[in-house]
């Protein structure tokens, strides 16, 4: 079983992927998993990091998609929303 | 005031100074640059830096509006900046600024850090008090630093 690896993504990565990443961490715990990795990136250099998903806002979903064609990818809309938080990742942790 | 007791680094940046309440402003780069004026002036940051936050939003999009109705706007860290600053803006009438979902913006905050790590405390706090919807609301709803000062003061410590 592997552990689950999310790349949270913003401009510069060093503003709301921050917040989004304490937040994803968050919803992981609550999740029961607590073996995972959560790292943040800036578009620029997200590339070929093979993450489990990529996280961003929905905003920048199509652009960090164009950016990494056939990753998995899912915008989040509200960081603060601890259900669709929980919703976002669930499909990527192994049972 | 910035409690200079406090260890917390939001409580600490938090001074009537840099924070206004009920502002109205005709869109969301009124808004920004308003944020912008309050570190300004504090000479936290260089006129630059102003320009660059709205220039990030005119390109990238509003991705910052990070849950409804709030939004965190800031730019490259780097030499615009002078030291790890935060303004806080309340907006009447809340304004648009291009979210699908979380628009209208009531709560702004501007931040500034030079580097990648030297503002990370306190974006921990702001994140804590954006997980407390009802911290949230208070803030959307003030009229006077001290009562929002204090409130968040009890929050945190």
């Amino acid at each position: 079983m592997s552990s689950p690896y999310f790349v949270v993504v913003c401009t510069f990565g060093a503003g709301s992927s921050l917040m989004l990443r304490l937040n994803v961490e968050a919803a992981l715990k609550e999740l029961g998993c607590n073996d995972f990795k959560v790292e943040v990136s800036d578009m620029g250099s997200c590339k070929n990091k093979n993450p489990s998903a990529y996280l961003c806002s929905t905003v920048l979903l199509s652009n960090l998609e164009s950016q990494n064609p056939g990753a998995p990818v899912v915008g989040i809309k509200d960081f603060y929303n601890k259900q669709s938080l929980q919703d976002a990742v669930k499909p990527f942790l192994s049972l | 005031m910035g409690d200079i007791h406090t260890t917390n680094k939001l409580l600490h940046m938090l001074t009537p100074e840099t924070t206004a309440f009920a502002q109205k402003v005709s869109d969301w780069r009124e808004a920004i640059r308003l944020a912008g004026q309050l570190l300004l002036k504090e000479q936290s940051i260089s006129a630059e830096y102003i320009d660059e936050c709205v220039q990030v939003a005119e390109e990238v999009g509003a991705y910052f509006v990070v849950r409804p109705g709030v939004a965190i706007s800031h730019a490259r860290p780097g030499e615009n900046v002078k030291r790890v600053c935060l303004s806080t803006v309340t907006l009447d009438p809340p304004v648009c600024f291009g979210h699908p979902d979380n628009d209208p913006v009531t709560l702004l905050f501007m931040f500034g850090t030079r580097d990648n790590d030297g503002h990370i405390d306190l974006l921990r706090d702001l994140s804590k008090v954006l997980s407390n919807d009802e911290m949230v609301e208070r803030i959307m709803k003030a009229t006077e630093f001290k009562p929002m000062y204090d409130d968040l003061h009890q929050m945190l410590s």
